[in-house]
C-alpha cells in the first residue's frame, strides 16, 4: 500500500467517474473493471469502488477473490481512511474498494454514512476513481452518481436498456434540481411547490417552469448549475445488427433536450469471450488484448484521460 | 426537457440558414430517424403528445424550407423580426464555392492581419490612427482615412469580411439613407474595425453618434 500512502500528504483531487445506467446486466461492472485496468496501465493510479451495494461482485471481473476487507471497515470506523481499505488487484496501480464484505443490510445505507462516504471519495489520493453503481434509481445510487459532474451512463442498444437509461438520467436531474432548491435561497413559494412530497410526479422541466414562474431571476442560475454536468454515454454489448449511428443519435437528442452537455464515448462490441472470462475468473482486457471489444474500450479510456478523442478518432471525423 | 418551442425552422432541422436543398432533405431524414415513433434512440424519452408535437414541427420546417417560395417568405419574416441576420442568407449558393476557397480566405485574413500589425507598429501611422480614434464621433470620411492610413483597399476588406463593396463605400460616404437597418450597420462596423484591429465598440458607438447627429430630421419622420 506504500504507493497509495505516499500521496496522502498532498491530497490531490481524483478524477471521479461514477458509472451507472439504470438497468441491470448491461455490463456496468465489466466496463468499470476494463476501463480501470486500461487507465492503470497508462501509469496512473486508479481506485475502483464497488457501490453496487448488496450485489457487489466487481472483484470477479478483475479475476481476483473477494477481498477480505473493504468498505465495511471504513463504515464501521475500524479504518480511519477510505484509502486504507483499498485492496491491491492483479493489475499494477489498480486498487479495489469492495463492498462484498459489507453486511447484508448495506443496501440501506444511513444518510450520515452516505455523506461520510461521499466526502471520503472526493478526497481519495488516486488519479482516477471509478464508481460502479447498482441498477435502479434509488437515492443512494443517484447521490453517488452526483458525487462528480462527469457521470458515465452504460447501456446496451436494446429499447429496454435505453428506456431505463433515460429514466436514470431524468431521475439524476430531478435529484440534482431538488438538491439545488433545498440548498440555495429560492423563493419560498417555489420551494414549497417543488418540495411538496405529495406531488412526486414532478419532472425536471416542471420544476424549471415552477422556478421560472415564482423566482425568474434564479432560472439562469439553475440552468448554469445543471449545465456544469458533463454526461457521458457508453453503448455496451454492441452487436453487428444494431444501428451503427445509435450512440450519436442519443447524444444529439440528449444535447437538444436536456440542459447539460452529453458526449457519446463509443460503442463496445459484444463478445462471447467476456462471459468466458468471467467463468474463468480472468480479466478480459488482459486475456484478450487485441479484440475489437478491447480496442474500443481503449479508445474510451483515452477519451476519458485526454478529454478529447484520440487522434485516430479525429481522423475518422474529418 | 427542452422542446423546439423557441427554435426557427433552420434550428429545428439543424441546418445553416443557407443550406442547399439536398442538405435540407438529408437533415429531414436524419430528424425522422431520431424522432420517429420507431426510433430506438428516443425510446420512452418523450410522451406520445411530446413526440407528436416534435414531429409536427419537423414536418412544418421541412415543408417550408423545401419549397422555394415559402422559404423566401419565411426568410424575410426572420429578417424582419430580427431573428436572423440577413447576411446569413445572402451567401446562399456561395457555400459550395467557399468550401474550395476556405484555405485562400484564411491565408488572405492572415496576410492582411500581418500587414495591419506591421502598419500599426509604425509610430507615424500609429499617431494618425490614434488622433482619429480620439474623437468622440467618427464620420465615414474618418473611417476612410483610417483605412487609408493602413494602406488597405475596400476590396481587401470585402475579401475578408464578405461585406459588399457597395455597403462599405456607403458607410464611408455617409450615405445613411442607403444603409440597411442599424443592426446590420453595427455588424458591418464591427467587422470593419476587426480587420483594422481597432476597438469595435468605440467605432460602432462613435459612428452611430455621428449618424444620429447627421440625420435628425429623418428620426423625426420615423417617430
Amino acid at each position: 500500500m506504500a504507493s497509495v500512502e505516499k500521496f496522502g500528504d498532498i491530497e490531490p483531487m481524483p478524477k471521479i467517474y461514477p458509472i451507472g445506467g439504470g438497468k441491470g446486466g448491461v455490463g456496468k461492472s465489466f466496463v468499470v473493471a476494463s476501463l480501470g485496468a486500461l487507465l492503470a496501465r497508462n501509469g496512473r493510479t486508479v481506485a475502483l469502488i464497488d457501490l453496487d451495494l448488496g450485489a457487489s461482485n466487481l472483484h470477479t471481473f478483475l479475476g481476483m477473490p473477494a477481498p477480505k476487507d473493504g468498505l465495511n471497515r471504513f463504515l464501521n470506523k475500524h479504518a480511519a481512511t477510505l484509502e486504507s481499505t483499498a485492496a491491491p488487484t492483479p493489475v499494477t496501480n489498480l486498487f479495489l474498494i469492495s463492498s462484498s464484505t459489507c453486511s447484508m443490510e448495506i443496501a440501506n445505507l444511513f444518510y450520515a454514512q452516505k455523506i461520510k462516504l461521499i466526502n471520503a471519495i472526493k478526497k481519495l489520493p488516486f488519479d482516477y476513481v471509478l464508481i460502479d453503481l447498482g441498477a435502479g434509481t434509488n437515492f443512494n445510487t443517484l447521490d453517488f452518481f452526483l458525487t462528480s459532474n462527469k457521470g458515465v451512463f452504460v447501456c446496451t442498444p436494446e429499447p429496454t436498456s435505453i428506456e431505463n437509461a433515460f429514466r436514470f438520467i431524468k431521475a439524476v436531474y430531478l435529484r440534482k434540481i431538488k438538491q439545488l432548491i433545498k440548498r440555495h435561497d429560492f423563493d419560498a413559494q417555489a420551494k414549497a411547490a417543488v418540495l411538496d412530497t405529495a406531488s412526486n410526479a414532478l419532472t425536471a422541466q416542471d420544476i424549471i417552469d415552477i422556478v421560472a414562474t415564482y423566482d425568474p431571476e434564479k432560472e439562469s442560475f439553475f440552468k448554469a448549475h445543471i449545465g456544469r454536468f458533463h454526461f457521458k454515454l457508453v453503448l455496451n454489448q454492441f452487436r453487428k445488427n444494431a444501428d451503427a449511428g445509435l450512440g450519436n443519435k442519443i447524444e444529439t437528442v440528449c444535447n437538444r433536450h436536456f440542459y447539460s452537455p452529453f458526449e457519446f464515448l463509443g460503442g463496445v462490441a459484444f463478445d462471447e469471450r467476456v462471459i468466458d472470462s468471467i467463468y474463468a475468473k480472468k480479466l478480459y482486457v488482459k486475456n484478450y488484448p487485441a479484440t475489437a471489444t478491447t480496442m474500443e474500450l481503449k479508445l474510451i479510456a483515452e477519451l476519458l484521460t485526454n478529454g478529447q478523442p484520440a487522434s485516430s478518432l479525429l481522423q475518422q471525423a474529418l | 426537457m427542452k422542446t423546439f418551442e423557441n427554435e426557427n425552422y433552420y434550428q429545428i432541422l439543424q441546418v445553416p440558414a443557407n443550406a442547399r436543398v439536398d442538405e435540407i432533405k438529408h437533415a429531414y431524414r436524419g430528424a425522422l430517424a431520431i424522432y420517429g415513433a420507431e426510433s430506438v434512440a428516443t425510446y420512452s424519452l418523450f410522451s406520445d403528445e411530446q413526440r407528436e408535437r416534435l414531429l409536427q414541427a419537423i414536418e412544418a420546417a421541412f415543408d417550408t424550407l423545401i419549397n422555394e417560395e415559402k422559404r423566401i417568405a419565411y426568410n424575410q419574416m426572420l429578417i424582419d423580426t430580427g431573428q436572423v441576420d440577413a447576411a446569413l442568407f445572402s451567401r446562399q449558393g456561395q457555400r459550395k464555392l467557399e468550401a474550395y476557397c476556405d484555405t485562400r480566405t484564411l491565408s488572405n485574413e492572415k496576410r492582411l492581419g500581418q500587414w495591419v500589425q506591421k502598419k500599426a507598429d509604425t509610430p507615424e501611422i500609429r499617431q494618425r490612427i490614434e488622433a482619429i480614434l480620439a474623437k468622440e464621433m467618427l464620420s465615414g470620411l474618418e473611417l476612410k482615412q483610417l483605412r487609408e492610413a493602413y494602406g488597405i483597399d475596400i476590396s481587401e476588406i470585402h475579401a475578408v469580411t464578405k461585406i459588399s463593396g457597395d455597403s462599405l463605400k456607403r458607410i464611408e460616404a455617409n450615405q445613411f439613407d442607403d444603409l440597411p437597418a442599424e443592426i446590420y450597420v453595427k455588424q458591418f462596423l464591427k467587422a470593419y474595425a476587426e480587420v483594422l484591429r481597432i476597438d469595435a465598440g468605440h467605432v460602432i458607438d462613435s459612428y452611430l453618434k455621428f449618424m444620429a447627429r447627421a440625420m435628425p430630421d429623418n428620426d423625426h419622420d420615423r417617430a
